[in-house]
């Protein structure tokens, strides 16, 4: 029978999720900073100031040995190499089937100096269905260049990128099962960086980010992009995309973070839809070895949002973000 | 916090509550038809590509719709004769004819846009990328059924970026059968399920309970013999085999759907029927190998293109239904006896100095056909039908001569 769910329980862990995630927020105003606050997702992090000043001796501590205050001062630089990787994965239950994507995403990130940087990143999309089908697509690699500065409480960055158009699309019997997997690779991260998961697309992103540090247990995010759309193979023509997200970052304890952040993604003139939003919630934890993240995602309106006639589609991420 | 609180709180609230209920539009409203669009989308489970549109709607009547096809038609053949390319062979419809598949009268290519005007409700163009939708003044109006024939052609669009719709020309008809019950059964399933997303009209329901049911019912009325819908209504067998692909297709996807939702569908396409006998058989049933015919009839040399055939053809086990019901056999054993079909071969021969046409139609049959079917074929005026074993040849020719003296099976044993 035809699917009829009026009141669909396929996402009510993400609802949960951003519930509960919200609940703590309260602890985050009296929590007292112990570690320098990162980026608040998904800004580019600085590979070197994410390990973070060395804190002050304690009046009451006892001085070192000289011998071992020259070690801890010509201790090596950071490296100016960072890894990361995230996953994104949802799980859709239909009407007599269903299906779980993940879709991983690799990068890495390397400082040319202090204020010039070079990032690779690339996303792969994976499905298994309820055949016991597996599905598996590269997704575009995305190479770009960051300039990156800050003053006072501000930093800001932008940079240029391009990707290479590797996802592909065959007109075949296996021709939907790639397009699904493709638009719901896309879909669980709420469309943003759609140029990552667009298959016969290459795009030239131009993206940016403005992060004002309200205090140290406070940061908020305002990020955008823009990118011309090309297509390749069996597309054509040339499309835009536009992307803008806030977001904002709260301590809630000794390294941990809860980041709340609202998205939308301007969608091309020949999209029926003009405008996807989603919401998105994530607790970051932040030791000295990186940036750890668990959050969901919740796309907002049609068509794959919850609301309307939407598919209620969200998404579960973890992992490390660039930086370490 | 409070906010945040509050909004979060909202937000879980309306999705909770969110509706996929389709309400009744008009479909020349592109609300409308956005609607639908996305409810095709979510009734796939694909996701949404946001660089793939809704395609052009426009709505044309049935007298536009003849004229727009007479002008293709008129467009192909200037364009075949402006490439030096030879005009249609006249064997090829005066074969048809003398097989009883179509009417000795008119021209086939009229009587084939008389057919599409009157049956097609709307299509899609994989060339212009856009949808029209044929109005019938005489036909049903009902907004719903409207917005059921939409939801059929934005899933041909949808598919346009997925399967390739440009059949090959170089296929036997057999293969141009199943390559359309694919692309049509799709949709039509898809369709279909959207008409059931629709809710009734207060104190009406759906007279079947699901597409499957409505599937079954429409092939049984569509290859039947009683009714204001059946078979003979579809128009001569040649015109009024294809639209089979409609219930025959619709009802193979339905079934996979019932069985595993979307990813059996998805999965299905490339395991998709290669003969029209598998969709006659079901989805469920184990299909039976199919024969071979490794030889030529005998024909007369002046009937040959250098001793060859002018062209064959495999029609596959539909148009034998086709055929058997144009020769009156009742449906059940039409339907019986074509599911017997394990191959065929149909050879065009032509007489080029006397400009007559011979045809034979060599079937393999799994088992032979019943007497009494056998019997209804045989008639005075009609095509030789002969059973040797499990080979049924079928020989008809306008050339008296030719037909006193021809025995095609003489060098062709039966297998």
């Amino acid at each position: 029978m035809p699917n009829r769910r009026a009141c669909p329980k396929s996402y009510r862990p993400a609802i949960a999720l951003l519930l509960a995630s919200a609940a703590w927020i309260p602890s985050a105003a009296e929590a007292q900073a112990d570690f320098p606050p990162a980026s608040p997702y998904p800004v580019l992090d600085d590979p070197q100031a994410q390990q973070g000043p060395a804190p002050a001796p304690a009046p009451e501590a006892v001085p070192l040995p000289a011998p071992m205050a020259e070690v801890v001062a010509t201790a090596p630089q950071p490296s100016r190499f960072s890894l990361g990787a995230a996953l994104a994965f949802t799980y859709r239950s239909e009407t007599n089937s269903s299906m779980t994507i993940a879709t991983p995403v690799l990068g890495g990130l390397v400082a040319i100096t202090s204020n010039f940087l070079a990032e690779v990143v690339w996303g792969f999309a994976l499905m298994l269905d309820s055949e016991t089908s597996f599905t598996g697509r590269v997704g575009n690699p995305w190479i770009k260049g960051w300039y990156r500065n800050e003053r006072g409480p501000l930093r800001w960055y932008f940079g240029l990128g391009i990707t290479a158009p590797l996802a592909s699309v065959d007109i075949s019997p296996d021709g939907r099962t790639q397009r699904a997997l493709y638009n719901q690779s896309a879909a669980v991260w709420g469309l943003w960086d759609d140029w990552r998961f667009r298959p016969d697309r290459m795009a030239v992103p131009i993206p940016a980010g403005l992060t004002y540090t309200v205090s140290s247990a406070m940061d908020a995010t305002f990020e955008a992009a823009l990118a011309p759309v090309i297509g390749v193979r069996q597309e054509s023509g040339t499309d835009l995309l536009a992307q803008f997200a806030l977001g904002a970052r709260f301590l809630i304890a000794n390294n941990f973070w809860i980041c709340p952040r609202l998205q939308a993604v301007v969608l091309p003139s020949a999209s029926v839809d003009r405008l996807q939003t989603a919401a998105g919630l994530r607790v970051e934890w932040t030791p000295r070895l990186g940036r750890f993240f668990l959050g969901a995602l919740v796309n907002l309106d049609e068509p794959l949002g919850v609301f309307g006639r939407g598919d209620g589609i969200w998404s579960i991420h973890l992992g490390k973000e660039l930086g370490l | 916090m409070t906010r945040i609180l509050f909004v979060a709180g909202v937000l879980a609230l309306l999705a909770a509550c969110n509706d996929h209920t389709i309400k009744v539009c008009d479909i020349t409203q592109s609300d409308c038809q956005r609607d639908i669009y996305y409810a095709d989308l979510h009734l796939r489970g694909d996701g949404y590509d946001p660089f793939a549109g809704i395609p052009p709607i426009r709505t044309i009547s049935e007298d536009q719709y003849r004229q727009e096809l007479q002008a293709d038609a008129a467009k192909a053949a200037a364009e075949a004769a402006a490439q030096n390319q030879p005009p249609p062979p006249p064997w090829a419809g005066q074969a048809l004819v003398l097989l009883g598949l179509l009417p000795s009268t008119g021209d086939t290519q009229g009587e084939s846009i008389d057919n599409q005007v009157q049956n097609v409700a709307a299509y899609y163009s994989n060339e212009t990328k856009d949808v029209t939708v044929v109005a019938h003044p005489e036909l049903n109006t009902d907004p719903a059924s409207n917005m059921e024939t939409l939801a059929h052609e934005l899933v041909h669009a949808l598919q346009d970026r997925e399967i390739n719709l440009n059949i090959a020309s170089n296929q036997s008809t057999d293969e141009y059968f199943t390559s359309k019950a694919l692309i049509e059964g799709d949709a039509t399933f898809y369709g279909l399920l959207f008409r059931y997303e629709i809710p009734p009209p207060a104190g009406k329901q759906f007279i079947y309970p699901n597409p499957l049911a409505y599937l079954a019912a429409m092939r049984d009325g569509m290859m039947s013999d009683q009714g204001s819908d059946d078979f003979a209504s579809l128009g001569p067998p040649y015109f009024a085999v294809p639209w089979l692909v409609y219930p025959l297709g619709g009802f193979w996807y339905a079934t996979r759907w019932t069985e595993g939702g979307n990813s059996a569908v998805r999965h299905s396409y490339a395991s998709a029927p290669k003969r029209s006998l598998d969709y006659l058989l079901g989805p469920d049933v184990t299909a039976p190998a199919s024969a071979s015919i490794s030889c030529y009839p005998a024909v007369p040399i002046a009937f040959t293109s250098s001793g060859n055939a002018y062209a064959v053809d495999s029609l596959g086990a539909a148009f034998f239904f086709g055929y058997l019901m144009g020769w009156k056999v009742p449906a059940a054993d039409s339907l019986s006896s074509a599911k017997l079909w394990r191959y065929d071969l149909l050879f065009y021969y032509y007489n080029q100095s006397t400009q007559k046409t011979a045809v034979v139609w060599r079937i393999e049959l799994g088992s032979p056909l019943a007497d009494s079917v056998l019997a209804t074929l045989n008639t005075p005026t009609g095509p030789r039908v002969v059973q040797t074993g499990t080979t049924l040849m079928i020989t008809a020719s306008d050339d008296p001569t030719l037909l006193t003296t021809w025995n095609p099976g003489i060098t062709c044993p039966a297998q």
